[in-house]
Formats: C-alpha cells, structure tokens, sequence
C-alpha cells in the first residue's frame, strides 16, 4: 500500500491521535534520521479537489505549534512504498534540516495588494484581455497594449515596494524573511508575503492596519498566518 | 467583506498555497485534471479573487 506525504517535521513530533489525513486515512509520523515525515495510507496518487486540498492542509496546519513549525509538502506527493519515501528524504536531509531551523517558530503572512488605478488609463487597463488572449487589431494596438500592461505591472510593484519598505521599517528587523511576486492581471496585483513569528503577529497585522491608512489608494488582502508554504519551495 | 466573499478568496489563497507551493520531494509531482494544469488553475484562482477582492472593496462604505 502507498503512502501520501503531507509535511516535514524534526524527529519525534508525532501527529495528535485522531488527526485524519486524505478520505479520512489516519495520519502517522515515519521516522527517516533527525527528520520525520507525516504520511497516511494512499492506495494511488490522490487526485486534487478543494475538499482534498483542504484535508491536506488540515495535516500540515496541524504539525504546527508554538516552537516547532512544519516544512509543508506540495499537494501530490505520493510514493509507492515507505522504502521509496525514506530514500528521498535521506538524499535531502540537510536541505530539510536547513528549512527546519528556518521557519521554527514563525508563520507565513500574505499581503496581496491592488495598484491604485492610473489616472484616465483605467478603463483601457480594465478591458484590457489576459495574457495570450489578446486580439488587437494591428500591430501597434499590440504594442500599445502590452505597454499599458507593464506600465500597470511597474507602478503596482513600485507602490508596493513602497508598501513593503513601510513594513520593514515599522517592524524593526521583526521580519524574518519576505516574497515579492507581481501578478499578471489588467489591474496591477502584487503578493508580498513575509515569515513572521508567532510572538510578532499582532505587531504585525497592526503594521498592516497602519500602512493600509498610509496607502490609501492601494487595496489590501491579508491572509495570514499560514504554514509556511512560500518558503520552502 | 462579506462571508461568501471572504470564503472564496480564503479558498483561492489556500489552493495558491497548497497547489503551487511547499517543498516537493521527488520532483516528479505533475497535477492535471482533463488536461488542465492545476497549478496554472490555482493562480487563475486566486487571480479571481482579487478581481473579487475589488469588486468587495469598491463596495465599502
């Protein structure tokens, strides 16, 4: 019988009794060296639906405590056979010991943000197609769509650099660690997304709230906290 | 924001998340479904919410 991997622990962090993984398979600790690996029984690579996403991020939320916090795994990692599981994880272990001591004790926060809209350039910015799907009528309409477009990428990424600089300096060095991803759509979209630790969140989302006044052309999403996905991939 | 907003955009994050981050162990993992890319699918997802986002935010007060 195969198993499914959910995430990523130091050796001897066993999963609370009870805790269920995929269709409700019990979720075990596979021991592998310094490292354990949380698994639960999975007769074929699951396939990926909200429901099975959000099982499997149940699992990994649930390694996480106050002092240690799980390396989360990407949905689908299936293995055949435990054997097959514990060579992948000695051939990495060092990488994984690395993450360990990295995220410990911290949490992921997002912070997706929405460019304030260029004055008179918004409705052309709005209507303007998603990427690969635009049919201009000639190659100059082209061109002058495909600068508005990065016009709109560089202001979101400038104004949300600015954002970001904001945080780290009302934060004093309390980020441990930071993303920074430009979106693709007509309206500008950035994802700043920062490690925090636990005992700095609430210094955090009022950093947040500050700099949502701050900004007040620029629109916030904040997610948060989460596993810390986007830093260990 | 609204309950049925707020649980889409949660949704959206989360498949963002657990979709097209974390560490991958064999190197291997390819997630389609009827061809699809799921990954490319997650970030549409979340690429919605944020158009869903606007539409909430344009309607505050």
């Amino acid at each position: 019988m195969g198993m499914y991997l959910y995430c990523i622990v130091p050796a001897a962090h066993r999963p609370s009794s009870g805790l269920a993984g995929l269709d409700g398979g019990a979720v075990r600790a596979v021991d592998a060296g310094r490292l354990a690996a949380w698994v639960s029984t999975s007769p074929a690579r699951p396939e990926p639906s909200p429901d099975s996403v959000r099982q499997h991020h149940a699992v990994v939320a649930g390694a996480a405590s106050e002092t240690i916090t799980p390396v989360p795994v990407r949905f689908g990692e299936w293995f055949a056979t435990e054997g097959s599981l514990l060579v992948r994880l000695r051939e990495r272990e060092q990488d994984y010991l690395r993450l360990l001591e990295h995220v410990a004790g911290a949490a992921e926060f997002g912070l997706r943000m929405l460019a304030a809209e260029p004055a008179g350039e918004a409705g052309a910015v709005r209507a303007a197609p998603a990427p690969g799907t635009e049919r201009p009528a000639g190659g100059r309409a082209f061109m002058e769509s495909l600068a508005r477009r990065y016009a709109v990428r560089d202001a979101a990424a400038e104004q949300a650099e600015r954002v970001g600089a904001e945080l780290r300096a009302a934060l004093s060095g309390r980020i441990r660690d930071e993303r920074f991803e430009v979106g693709v759509t007509g309206r500008g979209s950035v994802n700043l997304v920062h490690l925090i630790e636990h005992a700095d969140a609430d210094l955090y989302r009022e950093a947040v709230r500050v700099a949502r006044r701050q900004f007040e052309d620029v629109r916030f999403l904040l997610s948060g906290p989460w596993p810390p996905y986007s830093f260990v991939a | 924001m609204q309950p049925a907003l707020e649980s889409e955009v949660a949704l959206a994050e989360l498949v963002n998340r657990v979709l097209d981050r974390g560490v991958l162990v064999t190197g291997e993992v390819t997630i389609s479904v009827a061809g699809v890319d799921l990954i490319y699918l997650g970030i549409q997802l979340v690429l919605s919410s944020v158009e869903t986002l606007e539409r909430a935010s344009a309607g505050r007060p």
